[in-house]
């Protein structure tokens, strides 16, 4: 989750979101060199004292200053392409999991051919005695085994919303008669914590998104724990 | 007698002649610029992963996040495994350390 001060994006926790912030430092490095000579020409141009009221054209010029942008945009679209067709891929998920958006709470629910289970995932109030973090937990976890392919199906009961995790890199509208769809991975057990990010109302705020990613075996445990209490 | 030609020419152009100058300057300086922050952002960040996959249990992180309560899926032993306790313990002492 975000931190106070945190001015960069957030850990990447799946490989996708590992490779945005690669991503992230790589156009970081344009922006410094393009920001960096138009400062100095910028400060340049103010402090000289020189003037030249004859230049018309200069066709070299023109040539540079097109050229030169041209080559960094075509530096900065390859990479940018790739990523974007890779986090659009999705091979042969795993598990399943349906993402419903209420005003003002997410349901999910695990579907596959042998194990079909919803609830809902409601935002936890805090209390001054208990350890929880304000406008984050939630009373229900979404629970998913981590080193799987696993794919979202969102979509939304009632008005726009948007089921956003940014430690894994992902974020989909979810939008009432549609089913948008994504995919994730993560090595790492833990729980990631998101937000909804489309405006939906007074609790629009208030209706946050908790994963716990555990160990297959232990996710398979619970979910067999599931099933026995159903 | 040879007499120095008068630099007559300086005084042709001196706004282009100094930007040539300076646009010099400024590519190099803004390549400077993003080199230092590939050498002190973008690789130290790559490392940062490299060295974290490297050494990474998910076994072992997972059976301490869980002992410390962190999952509600996950229900911690009564009893801690010594290795947590050693590892808590070794937590105090630097957060003492940090508060003297």
């Amino acid at each position: 989750m975000s931190t106070w001060g945190q001015l960069n994006l957030q850990e990447g926790m799946s490989t996708i979101m590992e490779l945005m912030n690669y991503f992230h430092d790589y156009m970081m490095t344009f922006i410094v060199l393009i920001l960096s000579f138009v400062t100095y020409m910028f400060a340049f141009v103010i402090i000289s004292p020189r003037l030249d009221k004859y230049t018309v054209d200069s066709h070299i010029l023109e040539t540079v200053w097109t050229v030169i942008p041209m080559l960094i945009l075509l530096f900065m679209a390859f990479p940018s392409l790739y990523l974007l067709y890779l986090m659009e891929d999705v091979s042969n998920p795993s598990l399943m999991v349906k993402v419903v958006g209420h005003q003002w709470y997410w349901e999910y629910q695990y579907s596959n051919s042998w194990f079909n289970y919803s609830f809902d995932s409601y935002m936890v109030y805090e209390k001054s005695d208990s350890p929880l973090y304000h406008a984050l937990d939630v009373d229900n976890r979404l629970v998913l085994p981590t080193n799987a392919n696993i794919l979202f199906l969102i979509t939304s009961a009632d008005v726009l919303h948007s089921w956003a995790i940014p430690t894994l890199g992902i974020k989909a509208d979810a939008v009432p008669g549609r089913l948008n769809y994504l995919s994730t991975m993560t090595p790492y057990s833990g729980v990631y914590y998101g937000q909804c990010s489309e405006i939906c109302g007074s609790n629009h705020s208030f209706m946050p998104i908790v994963l716990e990613f555990v160990p297959m075996s232990n996710y398979l445990d619970y979910v067999s724990n599931l099933s026995v209490s159903e | 007698m040879s007499a120095s030609r008068p630099a007559v020419a300086l005084l042709r152009r001196p706004l282009q002649n100094e930007l040539k100058k300076h646009v010099l300057i400024a590519f190099g300086l803004s390549t400077a610029a993003a080199l230092g922050y590939r050498a002190i952002v973008s690789e130290p960040r790559k490392k940062h992963y490299q060295e974290f996959y490297k050494n990474y249990d998910e076994q072992r992180h997972f059976q301490r996040m869980a002992e410390a309560g962190v999952f509600d899926s996950v229900t911690p032993n009564a009893e801690k495994s010594e290795w947590i306790v050693e590892y808590e313990k070794q937590v105090d002492e630097a957060i003492a350390a940090l508060r003297k």
